[in-house]
């Protein structure tokens, strides 16, 4: 079985002079909460639109579930929530999940009872949709999304407009989705939250992958040492040299090294050797928001 | 089940819960049940036409009107359940479930087509009852001397084809334009104005586009519900100048079929090619 549940090659979407996404190649591996992060604008719905086959690519192919199968019973398999969710708002939330499971074809009876519960709608399953708030919204719409057991699940923004309790029980049922074989893609603004749901990241920047890699890898590679020394002009030669420090730049009277925090000791060993003496030092945390936030200023200023 | 009878239950699932089919059943059966109780007011103060309101012939009489009521519903009705998908942004949700774009729309098309059959005998069995209704409260019996049930059995069948073009029509220009009152204004201003009065006009005008004039749509539809009729001619309300120059009922059933697979082809050659977006609002 091809352990790769989604794969892009070259995918490519022009909306007249706007390029929203260019030449993206995604490789996303069966059985992980993968996120899709960006700025607004970066592309992620439209990467979600063409890998749905809601909207047609300008050039480049993609693949769900694996390249012998094809795209319409992909779709049967998959479960997705896209943006606000959309339903008819003169039906109530029961009877849009029993239109749904009709036109799919799939599931038990009781399904969608179970998971009007799951997402703590039962209370509201008969009234109508328009008479939802936006956070009840969202919970349908994953609710929708979960019809039939799907192997693989487009979540985009899902606890938008949720409040703050809400949104830590999405988290959880999110992260729960995401054990065993299931594969959850989840596009978020909301940095804090796919740090703690997801195993593995791409970033988007105006439509380029601009990194992609396991949460702890991407947070690990922008790690940074920040230090003073008894001859900061001499310490920055000797670590300017070593091949595992990636930057050395000057802070005030530091200086900011990007190395891995875990070699610090290698730092203060070569510094020594070349009698420069660390007087302070200490790690500079670095989140996957500092890490966004660089990659994606990196990525808007090469363009400019 | 097969997916086209699949789709087709779930669509009536969720249409049949709106009012608006209601609404137009309601509207087609007091606007023909109107016109015919007025038919019979004019009779009872000259006493002209009480064969023609009497079973079968009453019939016939209320299709006269019917059928143009009937094309008007069929028109708001296609467009509003296609267009509602595009301003709620559901044809996203229905799509990304796998549904097939064409089977989508040929879901809908046959549905229409059915609920209009359904509208169009919802009529034609209330004016029956109105046929009874005057026999009885004249006194003259119930069954017209001069009517023939077989006559009124064809008219019900080539009323129950009429309508399907503008379902096509409708369809096509729900697509085209992404909105149910888009394309109900167009599809209605090119029934009523465009075949309906310009047509006439230009052709009544010069001979240039008389070899024409066979092949607009409405002409076909008046010549296929006109053409070899028992009762003298029981197309819609416009009478469509020189309908009677068109070579029969079957050239007339001809021009339907090429509107309706034509339109339907294009609807479905559209939507194919396009991408689907979120909500547009109302």
């Amino acid at each position: 079985m091809n352990n790769l549940i989604i794969q892009t090659q070259g995918l490519t979407k022009q909306f007249g002079r706007i390029l929203a996404v260019d030449q993206l190649s995604l490789e996303i591996p069966r059985g992980s909460v993968f996120g899709l992060l960006g700025p607004n604008g970066s592309g992620k719905t439209t990467v979600m639109g063409m890998l749905l086959g809601l909207v047609r690519p300008t050039s480049g192919r993609c693949w769900l579930l694996g390249p012998d199968t094809p795209q319409n019973d992909a779709l049967r398999r998959i479960g997705a929530m896209i943006e606000t969710p959309s339903f008819y708002p003169y039906l109530s939330g029961k009877r849009n999940l029993e239109y749904f499971q009709g036109i799919l074809g799939l599931g038990e009876p009781g399904e969608v009872d179970a998971l009007l519960e799951r997402v703590g709608l039962s209370d509201r399953a008969e009234d109508r949709y328009h008479t939802y708030s936006l956070g009840m919204k969202q919970r349908l719409g994953i609710a929708c999304s979960l019809l039939g057991e799907p192997e693989l699940l487009f979540l985009d923004e899902p606890t938008n407009g949720m409040d703050p309790a809400g949104m830590a029980e999405v988290r959880e049922l999110i992260r729960s989705l995401g054990n065993g074989d299931r594969t959850v893609l989840l596009s978020s603004h909301l940095l804090h939250e796919v740090e703690q749901v997801c195993d593995s990241v791409a970033i988007l920047s105006r439509g380029k992958l601009v990194a992609q890699g396991t949460v702890t890898d991407l947070i690990r590679s922008g790690e940074r040492v920040k230090l003073t020394t008894t001859k900061n002009d001499e310490a920055h030669r000797v670590l300017s040299g070593l091949a595992w420090v990636d930057d050395v730049t000057a802070d005030g009277p530091s200086l900011v090294v990007t190395a891995p925090v875990a070699r610090s000791w290698e730092l203060t060993a070569t510094l020594s050797q070349s009698q420069v003496y660390v007087t302070e030092m200490w790690p500079l945390q670095q989140s996957l928001e500092g890490y966004f936030l660089e990659v994606t200023s990196e990525g808007e200023e090469g363009q400019q | 089940m097969p997916a086209a009878f699949v789709l087709i239950r779930w669509e009536w699932f969720k249409l049949q819960r709106r009012w608006m089919p209601w609404i137009l059943l309601a509207v087609l059966v007091a606007s023909t049940q109107i016109l015919y109780w007025a038919m019979y007011a004019l009779n009872a103060v000259g006493e002209l036409f009480l064969d023609t309101l009497l079973l079968p012939n009453g019939v016939g009489l209320g299709l006269t009107f019917g059928n143009t009521v009937l094309v008007v519903a069929v028109v708001i009705w296609t467009a509003s359940a296609l267009g509602s998908e595009y301003s709620w942004g559901t044809f996203r949700a229905v799509l990304a479930k796998g549904t097939g774009r064409w089977q989508f729309l040929a879901a809908i098309f046959a549905l229409m087509a059915a609920i209009g059959v359904a509208w169009l005998l919802v009529v034609c069995i209330g004016m029956g009852i109105s046929g009874l209704l005057v026999g009885i409260i004249e006194g003259e019996g119930s069954i017209a001397t001069s009517g023939k049930w077989s006559t009124m059995f064809v008219q019900v069948s080539k009323s129950a084809l009429a309508f399907v073009p503008y379902i096509a029509v409708a369809m096509f220009f729900t697509v085209l334009t992404t909105s149910a009152n888009t394309a109900t204004a167009i599809t209605l201003i090119y029934r009523f104005i465009v075949e309906g009065a310009i047509v006439p006009i230009v052709i009544a005008t010069t001979d240039t586009f008389d070899g024409a004039a066979g092949f607009v749509l409405g002409r076909a539809v008046d010549a296929w519900l006109s053409h070899e009729s028992d009762s003298g001619g029981q197309g819609g309300m416009l009478a469509f100048a020189g309908a009677d120059a068109l070579t029969g009922n079957i050239h007339g059933l001809a021009v339907m079929a090429v509107y309706t697979v034509t339109l339907f082809a294009a609807a479905v050659w559209l939507f194919q090619r396009r991408d689907i977006g979120g909500a547009k609002g109302a």
